[in-house]
């Protein structure tokens, strides 16, 4: 190995080493960027993320992620500075609080009453056909 | 047993008329599913006012932050652009307004071409006290904007009064001059 291609070498190790990082950050921020698309609403748009929209406002709300990304905001802020300016409906999962309880349990809730009815139906089937079962049980002697 | 019987009839008939009910209101032709419900419990951010860029002929009115510090009471920011079709049926009436409270109305061109947007101002009226365009966007996000036109209401202190989702003519030209009118009462 001559001088020169050793140097040579050394160098491209260096560079290399210096720019991992920085694309191992950018790698990072994107996957993040990516995340948080797909958990915001377009708001001009019938139930899309920003993610999976093209349209302007969106394009507007993609870059906005990405500046905040970019001022070292968390996860969390980015999703809050969109929600103390757009509201709830911003996000494509509605906060857990009082108000939307009845969304998130409701469904569950209506299952479980129905299940219940379901069950005593059933349950109420099955001694009638006992009685009967007893009953004429009774007769046959 | 009876009570089982009651109950099932009772629940069937309240789950009927629930149903029913969201089918009624969820279906009128009225409605509008894809609107997004703008919030009136947003907090305004005035931060990337200074950040707006001047459109060519009105440098002197560009200045929105230093406007914006200026005012004593009530103000009224209104987003527009030249390319927006139902911004020229609120047009005549911003001017009028204008005309009737002069230095109280900023305006935002929203995703506009400064040039477009000055012509604009010069050939249907200006009504601006400040006037800009909106770079980037930024201010159209800090306003939780949806579309343009959309015009808020703010006091003095910058908290948000009224919010008109869609351009000043009927209802909301009702709704904003009630919210007008209340904001500046003494």
């Amino acid at each position: 190995m001559t001088p020169a291609r050793r140097l040579s070498t050394a160098l491209t190790g260096l560079l290399f080493s210096l720019l991992a990082p920085l694309a191992l950050a950018q790698s990072v921020s994107e996957t993040r960027a990516k995340a948080l698309y797909s958990e915001l609403r377009c708001v001009v748009c019938a139930g899309q993320s920003i993610a999976e929209s093209n349209a302007e406002i969106a394009q507007d709300m993609r870059a906005q992620v990405r500046r905040l990304i970019d001022m070292n905001r968390s996860d969390a802020e980015i999703r809050d500075w969109f929600l103390t300016r757009y509201g709830d409906a911003v996000l494509m999962n509605p906060p857990l609080k009082p108000l939307t309880y009845a969304l998130w349990f409701g469904p569950v809730l209506i299952f479980g009453f129905g299940m219940g009815i379901a069950g005593l139906v059933m349950l109420r089937g099955r001694q009638r056909m006992a009685a009967r079962g007893r009953a004429e049980g009774e007769d046959e002697p | 047993m009876i009570a089982l019987r009651i109950g099932i009839i009772i629940f069937g008939t309240a789950s009927i008329l629930l149903i029913g009910s969201l089918l009624w209101f969820g279906l009128s032709p009225q409605r509008a599913p894809a609107s997004f419900p703008t919030s009136t419990t947003i907090t305004p951010d005035f931060s990337a006012f200074d950040q707006a860029s001047p459109l060519p002929g009105y440098e002197d009115r560009a200045d929105l932050a230093t406007l914006r510090q200026s005012m004593r009471g009530p103000f009224v920011v209104n987003f527009f652009a030249s390319w927006c079709q139902p911004c020229r049926l609120e047009h005549g009436y911003l001017n009028t307004f204008a005309a009737q409270n002069p230095g109280v109305l900023i305006g935002l061109a929203y995703r506009d071409d400064p040039i477009n947007a000055a012509q604009y101002l010069t050939t249907d009226g200006n009504p601006y006290a400040g006037v800009a365009s909106d770079t980037d966007s930024l201010n159209a996000l800090n306003f939780g904007l949806t579309g343009v036109p959309e015009t808020y209401i703010f006091d003095a202190e910058g908290r948000l009064l009224f919010r008109s989702p869609g351009p000043l003519v009927g209802a909301l030209r009702d709704q904003f001059e009630d919210a007008w009118r209340e904001a500046s009462r003494p």
